[in-house]
């Protein structure tokens, strides 16, 4: 049997940053075996961290359809959840529901502008009212968090912010694989600092850059001899 | 690196670099302890074979052929197929050798 081997039929490319990152903490371990860990751990940062976030290309809603794809338009990505969906002529927010709740019969009503959406699965939507026949086109904004499928389609700013956490997530893993780099100690370290950038990452997710920190502040009137 | 020069760095260590009348190590009894260190390595240091565990490890036949483990293990191969080479019962080899070879074997790859 002298055929070559294929290793990653997905096409996995790891730039070089990574391998220079990592390969001189990691000493006897293939580099194979490091850019499969590497987007393990970058999946897991966006999927949990939503780190990776976008709008996508507005999506017409037309009669007659409750599912909707979220094409992210970029081959080495895929969707993750939607975070927030826009009315594109009107810039309204539409509100997000559960999908138990977005079963009933009476909230999928035909006629008007959607209102609401939800989702049961990472890559597509449903919304509702929907447009009758003959009303609309309208268009929906999704602001998506997403998920490298590959190494090569990850955004020069991801590299340069969460870097050091992906390494963090690394290392974590690869000092717990039993071997001569196992070292269970360091490898607890470096989960801590890993998680901690996940949840930061979380938060930015939700919140977002802008938002400042909520302070609770009693109204002017309920401070009594204070004024 | 192909199969053709692990067998002459490995004929190197073992002295073996005459063809004539012939090699004392032939170049299938060569090829057959690189295919058992493919084994072995398989065993030992299985992340040197991710993202190819559906399928046997490679085993060779032809010299030309490509080996297919990370660069950085193909020291140990070499000292593998000498360690084994040696363990052959005959005049040349010594036992001492061959243990010693075979231990810096898994020494390389970090299991001892």
């Amino acid at each position: 049997m002298d055929e070559p081997l294929v290793r990653f039929p997905g096409g996995i490319v790891a730039p070089q940053q990574w391998l220079d990152l990592l390969m001189p903490k990691l000493p006897n371990v293939p580099q194979d075996m490091i850019k499969h860990e590497v987007l393990s751990v970058l999946r897991d940062f966006c999927i949990v961290g939503g780190a990776w976030r976008d709008w996508l290309r507005p999506v017409e809603i037309d009669g007659m359809a409750y599912e909707y794809g979220l094409p992210t338009g970029n081959p080495h990505a895929e969707t993750v959840a939607v975070l927030r969906m826009t009315r594109q002529a009107d810039a309204w927010p539409m509100d997000p529901v559960p999908p138990e709740i977005a079963s009933p019969p009476e909230l999928i009503k035909i006629g008007g502008r959607p209102m609401c959406y939800w989702q049961t699965q990472p890559d597509r939507f449903y919304v509702a009212p929907i447009p009758a026949i003959g009303e609309g086109p309208y268009f929906v904004l999704p602001y998506v968090s997403m998920a490298p499928l590959d190494l090569c389609g990850i955004p020069n700013w991801f590299l340069s912010q969460y870097q050091l956490a992906i390494v963090d997530g690394v290392l974590a893993s690869l000092l717990r694989t039993a071997g001569p780099n196992y070292r269970p100690a360091d490898a607890d370290r470096h989960r801590a600092m890993y998680v901690a950038a996940r949840n930061r990452s979380r938060t930015r997710a939700v919140a977002g850059y802008t938002r400042s920190t909520t302070i609770l502040q009693a109204p002017y009137f309920a401070r009594g001899s204070q004024r | 690196m192909r199969v053709q020069d692990i067998i002459d760095q490995a004929r190197h260590f073992l002295q073996d670099r005459d063809p004539d009348p012939e090699y004392r190590y032939s170049d299938a009894s060569l090829i057959s302890l690189i295919n058992l260190c493919m084994l072995e390595l398989k065993r030992v240091r299985p992340d040197h074979f991710i993202g190819a565990f559906g399928v046997p490890a490679p085993q060779y036949s032809l010299p030309a052929s490509e080996v297919q483990v990370p660069e950085t293990a193909l020291p140990a191969v070499i000292k593998y197929v000498v360690g084994m080479a040696e363990l052959r019962d005959d005049e040349y080899t010594t036992d001492g050798r061959a243990s010693a070879l075979l231990q810096a074997f898994m020494v390389d790859l970090g299991v001892r």
